[in-house]
């Protein structure tokens, strides 16, 4: 069983191969196979996962720490790790003892979820089958199941589902999105699943809380977001050691007033980014804890933690708008790796899975004045 | 008497909250709060929070210090400045100066100390000591002081010729006088932030630092540690100072939630549908974006102070060097913090708060003011300067030793 301090330190390792591959990643529209082998080595996809089905079950600091490690040397790649290794996170929240049983016969669990198309469901026998496409399944290519909710043919009632690997098809993503790295496209092509794979909400009864999207998912891209301003801050320092003025090759940028005052700015965001982050997610900031030490989720604390989170990828983001803005780097290497930061970022601010500023902002206002959230 | 814990006094200081804010303008009529509040202070210990426990103090950590400077200013800002300015430098008398000075000069543990980074006056060497003359403008805390920390410079070898090493001391009370000089301000006109006058103030040699600039001290030898076993008097002040900025906008803000949430309550909207603000979906999201913010900077101001604590810890421990970089590096994340909760107040909260919010003596006016005040204030001036100087750590181009508030970056310890 590895300590959190080692899976962290694991991650570190890896950064400078992520940031080597930073290109290809991005071009591919997802991480290698080979890099895929080495994150599963490391043990990332068991951070979430119960200790008695062989799992780590880390913190969320831990959890947190390795993402934004993992970012430090390729965004995308971190995101990717982050969304599939919480796929355990849900699956111990939305379904029961003998479906995580079965789940969990995978040492490796790694679930993707689709933010966007349609599956439907029709009742079969004891079972389900399931037809249509959905897109957005981060990862999906390196999962071992997707986690799903899905309309049921002939009524109000809604189902939850846990599909392995086999049920579906994974179609190439030829438009992907920069961030997620992985924006694949999934089919059923009337697939059968059945209990305990499936969990039937009636249109009455109540919703679990999925704690990804509850704050889970605010603090992994926060994550991301703080890792990718420090990786822009670095090399930012590295082309003020090196560089000279805009418009000058013999003023140094380094003894340049701006370009001081422009890196101190950075470097000062980016740790506030990872610092506001590390205390939102630390042991009493009002996240609980299992008794295993893993993260679950109430309502409230994970309201906090999503807003805090999003304040956290604020200022990273300001941090990197302000490295783009003014990096002009001489070297392309460097301003092409600055440009895919700064896309990867772009589309994170805009996933469509993460609730807008707005509406948590006055879900946090409606709270504290007693009205229902 | 048994000592208040930590949350004993952070609970005394969110129980006084409502008496105030009701006291709040007549402590700007005063120019500082009253006899009242001062014994209220007293009584809870919060003037002793940081005097070392050998002289009958508290010795609390700097987050507990940070916490309930907050809690006074989600009340009333300038009473929490006074307070706050008066308290804090107990830190620094038990951290920079020796045992004899300390003791002579804490007493039994009654020292309210102002303290102004900047130099003013001058000092002239005698036979044991110095003998200072001069006026310090912005004493804040200077109406219940005990105590004045200051800086001067040298006089000139001569006549003529460029002032001496800079000097850092402590007085008590018998040798300065306050002047009736404060209160004219845009805000923080209760922030008890009077001049201060010495006239030839006869000051023992070991009450006085030489070359030593209290803003951007070097405390790697420092007989603090040293005296009181205590971590907490081993550590740099940048990032400190900053922190009671940033307490002090964060608390004023606080307030102005609450302050907020009573105008929702109470007021409507001005187009239809016609509802309690505190039903309007814009109202809601303002109020919500300002909880956010607060609540962000919040835990960046006391998770700097938790890292202060783990160097100075370090430092303790392991003999780790807390270096003016891990300093700067604080510094500039509590920057962050206040500029979070200004750009809430003026973006967010005050520009929606409508125009009664805005009238004299209402709270919200108040704690703009206030506020602004604190936003526009040297400390918070000198965010670029921050920057820049945390850059130049980074870039290896700061190289001391050298020491001139001309040149804060290469001060060093005496």
């Amino acid at each position: 069983v590895s300590a959190p301090h080692e899976l962290v330190g694991r991650a570190r390792e890896l950064r400078d191969y992520l940031r080597e591959r930073q290109a290809e990643t991005e071009q591919r529209g997802g991480y290698s196979g080979e890099t895929h082998a080495l994150l599963l080595e490391a043990g990332f996809f068991r951070m979430l996962i119960p200790r008695r089905h062989g799992g780590l079950d880390v913190d969320l600091p831990t959890y947190a720490g390795v993402i934004g490690e993992l970012a430090r040397g390729c965004p995308a790649s971190a995101w990717c790790v982050a969304l599939l290794a919480a796929g355990a996170l849900r699956a111990r929240v939305l379904f029961d003892a003998e479906a995580q049983s079965v789940l969990f016969a995978e040492p490796d669990f790694r679930a993707t979820s689709a933010v966007a198309g349609v599956v439907r469901a029709r009742p079969d026998g004891g079972g389900f089958i399931f037809a249509g496409s959905l897109e957005g399944a981060v990862g999906a290519r390196h999962a071992t199941h997707l986690l799903g909710e899905t309309g049921l043919d002939g009524g109000d009632d809604r189902l939850l589902f846990a599909a392995p690997r086999n049920r579906f098809e994974v179609a190439d993503n030829e438009e992907h999105d920069v961030l997620r790295g992985g924006w694949d496209r999934v089919r059923f092509d009337g697939t059968r699943i059945s209990a305990p794979l499936v969990r039937r909400l009636t249109a009455t009864g109540e919703t679990p809380a999925d704690p990804w999207q509850e704050g889970v998912q605010a603090a992994a891209l926060a994550a991301v977001f703080a890792g990718a301003a420090s990786a822009a801050a670095e090399i930012y320092e590295q082309l003020t050691r090196s560089g000279s003025v805009r418009g000058s090759t013999s003023s140094p940028r380094r003894l340049d007033p701006d370009y001081q005052r422009w890196l101190g700015a950075a470097i000062g965001r980016a740790s506030a980014a990872s610092l506001l982050l590390a205390e939102a997610v630390a042991p009493g900031a009002g996240v609980p804890l299992d008794a295993g030490g893993g993260i679950l989720a109430s309502p409230t604390a994970t309201l906090e933690l999503a807003m805090l989170a999003r304040e956290s990828m604020k200022l990273a983001w300001s941090a990197v708008a302000d490295v783009l803005r003014t990096a002009a780097a001489p070297d392309s290497g460097a301003q092409a790796a600055l440009e895919r930061i700064g896309r990867a970022l772009m589309s994170g601010f805009g996933d469509p899975a993460l609730p807008a500023e707005e509406s948590v902002a006055r879900r946090f206002a409606r709270r504290r004045l007693g009205l229902p959230l | 008497m048994s000592e208040p814990t930590p949350d004993a006094l952070i609970a005394r200081a969110i129980a006084l909250r409502p008496t105030l804010i009701e006291r709040a303008a007549d402590t700007e009529r005063r120019t500082y709060y009253g006899e009242d509040t001062h014994g209220e202070f007293l009584a809870a210990g919060f003037y002793r929070m940081l005097v070392p426990r050998r002289y009958g103090g508290l010795e609390v950590d700097l987050t507990t210090f940070l916490r309930v400077v907050v809690e006074l200013a989600a009340a009333d800002v300038s009473t929490a400045w006074c307070l706050c300015l008066a308290s804090a430098h107990a830190l620094h008398l038990g951290t920079l100066w020796g045992e004899r000075a300390q003791a002579e000069l804490f007493g039994d543990g009654d020292f309210r100390c102002p303290a102004v980074a900047a130099p003013a006056g001058l000092a002239q060497r005698t036979s044991d000591g110095w003998e200072i003359s001069g006026t310090w403008a912005y004493c804040s805390g200077a109406p219940y002081g005990t105590h004045y920390m200051g800086q001067t410079f040298e006089a000139p070898a001569e006549r003529g010729g460029p002032p001496g090493q800079i000097l850092l001391f402590v007085v008590p009370r018998s040798e300065w006088t306050m002047l009736d000089d404060w209160g004219d301000s845009l805000g923080l006109r209760g922030s008890g932030s009077h001049s201060i006058r010495m006239e030839r103030a006869l000051v023992p040699a070991h009450h006085v630092l030489e070359s030593q600039w209290l803003v951007d001290t070097n405390v790697a030898t420092a007989p603090g540690l040293r005296i009181h076993g205590n971590p907490l008097y081993a550590g740099r002040t940048l990032s400190v100072f900053q922190s009671e900025l940033g307490a002090l906008a964060i608390g004023g803000v606080k307030g102005a939630l609450d302050e907020y949430e009573t105008i929702m309550r109470a007021r409507k909207t001005q187009r239809p549908p016609i509802v309690e603000r505190y039903l309007d979906p814009d109202y809601q999201r303002w109020f919500g974006a300002a909880i956010a913010r607060v609540a962000a900077a919040e835990a960046l101001l006391y998770g700097v102070s938790r890292r202060w604590a783990e160097h100075v810890h370090q430092f303790a421990r392991d003999g780790r060097e807390f270096t003016r970089a891990d300093d700067l590096a604080l510094n500039v994340v509590v920057r962050e913090a206040l500029a979070l909760v200004w750009t809430t107040l003026q973006e967010d909260l005050f520009r929606t708060a409508g125009t009664r919010a805005a009238r004299n003596g209402e709270r919200m006016e108040r704690i703009f003011r206030d506020v602004s005040m604190d936003w526009g204030h040297i400390g918070n001036v000198t965010r670029d300067w921050a920057w820049r100087e945390l850059a130049r750590e980074r870039l290896g181009l700061i190289e001391g030793p050298a020491l001139k508030p001309d040149r804060p970056h290469a001060a060093v310890g005496s």
